[in-house]
């Protein structure tokens, strides 16, 4: 469109393209005059002109669709993903399953999977939880078990028990008179035990305070009724711990209330505060450490109330009597877990009669 | 996604760099690049693709557009613009998405607009006109509807090109980008579609049935 047209010998479908560019502002200088007196002689012209502003306008006048809230957000994060997942495999292929679909196809194998491993897993004793990473949770008082080791389970627990009971020294907390919590809770289904207690000595010191602050309360506001139901509740409590402290096994002097034996004394003071700090929550979590090989069961009696959940795997260096005497974290290492390592030097185990000798042991601690 | 450390970062990521600082940024590693890049564009592409293909679907068209662009970024060499990259690449979704012009135009070619539906129909016809009267946006109304009739029996080259001028306000050269033809091709496409379209609402002679005195 560089040479200058003869405008009066232009078909209609140029007449219409130069209209169409004039709309558009795109002609030149020259080409823009001519139209301008092409249209001031010709009447034709000027309605095709007039019609043709008019399609534009019209169009322009559509409204502009809006996108949903949140577009970007879900086209990042639907990118992202599907850049790494399965998606991008079909998507390779050009294939683009409606999102529906996946999501429909995801939720009925999640559940078809989930059903099979609900049904399969009835009537068995439940896995030990090997997750490597897990949320961080308020814990309370925990119990304890070790959840390997298939035979003899009771012979070597009470074997452990009675031998940590030779070793160590009379256990603080005085008997209480039977109750029908002093019974003790069952061996859980799940493993045989070989240490099983909950943290009666923190539960008592729990209730002791409690019984304290309602003392206080009470003091302050007589014959309250609730304080009433407190203070029975407080007894309750109390007398549970002293009969759970009954049914542990005995705990060397001077021991704290977190664990037993005592962590050594490097340890002890990053230990405690992890080991104690939350046993005001509610709420009990479990803590089982799994032995490899499974000839080597804990000797010691064990408390511990852990912080915040672990799962990780240790190896263990033992002397002569099964004392730890090292604990090396395996991979894959999660963050330094002082508190746990403390717990581990602390312990003590045997290897069940005619097992090969060894000096060494893995564990795997995880709680939840 | 990566984490927002202080609010300083955060409005610095928000800004908008510019292409060529987005398009860096990601090809350094750097995904808040992309992030970035999609939530300048994810509207624009948004609003062609509901053009397109109607809104329902729109938004499957903007993220297999901007998976891809994930996945060519590094081959993007700058010749175009981004955004008539993106747009290039929103037009083959549409069309690989719904493979014949035929659905295309069964999609514009609705006899009616159905009362709540979410397609291109009730797009256009069902937009509001603040400050009109009943008259008026009843009358805007009518103009939509045989304006949408009309676009769904434009050819789809003519189409796509009236498209990205008169509705997303793409220039020639932009144009000529995003559909990869001559310039001449772009101003005869937008002429001609422009021409079909005044045929249909007004009724005047196609420029190839009737010759000028």
């Amino acid at each position: 469109m560089s040479a200058r047209p003869d405008l009066r010998r232009l078909s209609d479908e140029e007449l219409d393209l130069l209209i169409s560019r004039h709309i558009d502002g795109d002609l030149s200088p020259d080409e823009e005059r001519q139209l301008e007196q092409l249209l001031a002689t010709d009447a034709r012209a000027r309605e095709r002109q007039a019609a043709l502003q008019s399609v534009a306008d019209a169009l322009k006048r559509l409204p502009t669709p809006e996108p949903p809230f949140g577009l970007a957000s879900r086209v990042s994060s639907g990118v992202l993903e599907g850049s790494r997942g399965v998606g991008s495999l079909w998507h390779r292929f050009g294939i683009y399953p409606p999102p529906g679909l996946v999501l429909a196809s995801t939720g009925v194998l999640a559940l078809v999977l989930g059903a099979g491993v609900y049904f399969t897993s009835l009537g068995r004793p439940r896995p030990v939880q090997t997750a490597q990473h897990l949320a961080p949770r308020e814990d309370g008082p925990v119990r304890v078990f070790l959840a390997e080791g298939q035979d003899a389970s009771k012979d070597a627990a009470s074997s452990a028990a009675k031998e940590a009971a030779k070793e160590a020294p009379p256990p603080v907390a005085q008997p209480a008179p039977a109750s029908p919590a002093a019974e003790g809770e069952p061996a859980p289904a799940r493993g045989p035990l070989l240490a099983k207690t909950r943290s009666s000595v923190g539960e008592k010191a729990e209730a002791e305070r409690f019984k304290g602050k309602q003392q206080e309360r009470r003091e302050e506001a007589p014959g309250k009724k609730d304080l009433a139901d407190d203070e029975r509740l407080a007894e309750q409590r109390s007398a549970r711990s002293e009969a759970d402290a009954l049914s542990a096994a005995p705990r060397p002097a001077g021991s704290v209330a977190g664990f037993a034996p005592e962590p050594p004394a490097r340890d002890r003071a990053a230990a405690q505060p992890a080991l104690e700090g939350r046993r005001d929550q509610a709420g009990t979590a479990t803590l089982s450490i799994v032995t490899r090989p499974a000839s080597w069961r804990l000797a010691t009696p064990l408390r511990a109330s852990l912080g915040t959940p672990v799962a990780a795997r240790y190896r263990l260096a033992l002397d002569g009597e099964g004392r730890v005497l090292s604990v090396t974290p395996l991979p894959p290492r999660g963050p330094e877990r002082r508190d746990v390592e403390a717990l581990l030097e602390g312990l003590r185990f045997t290897r069940l009669p005619g097992t090969p000798e060894s000096r060494e042991l893995e564990v795997e601690v995880v709680s939840r | 996604m990566t984490a927002v450390a202080g609010h300083g970062q955060a409005s610095e990521r928000s800004e908008w760099p510019g292409d060529e600082r987005a398009v860096t940024r990601f090809l350094a590693g750097d995904v808040t690049g992309f992030e970035q890049i999609v939530k300048h564009y994810s509207s624009t592409i948004f609003s062609l693709a509901a053009r397109l293909v109607g809104p329902s679907e729109a938004e499957d068209v903007v993220q297999e557009t901007f998976l891809r662009a994930y996945r060519g970024l590094e081959r993007f060499r700058g010749e175009s613009s981004l955004k008539t990259w993106l747009y290039a690449i929103a037009l083959n979704r549409a069309r690989a998405r719904h493979g014949t012009l035929a659905r295309l135009k069964a999609l514009f070619a609705s006899p009616a607009p159905s009362a709540g539906g979410d397609d291109i129909v009730s797009l256009i016809d069902g937009a509001a006109d603040p400050g009109a009267t009943p008259e008026e946006s009843s009358m805007r109304r009518q103009e939509r509807t045989r304006l949408r009739a009309a676009m769904s029996r434009l050819p789809e080259d003519f189409r796509a090109a009236v498209v990205l001028r008169d509705l997303e306000g793409l220039s020639y050269g932009e144009i000529a980008d995003t559909l990869a033809v001559p310039i001449g091709t772009v101003r005869s496409r937008i002429a001609r579609g422009r021409a079909l379209l005044r045929e249909e609402l007004g009724g005047e002679p196609h420029p190839e049935k009737e010759e000028r005195p």
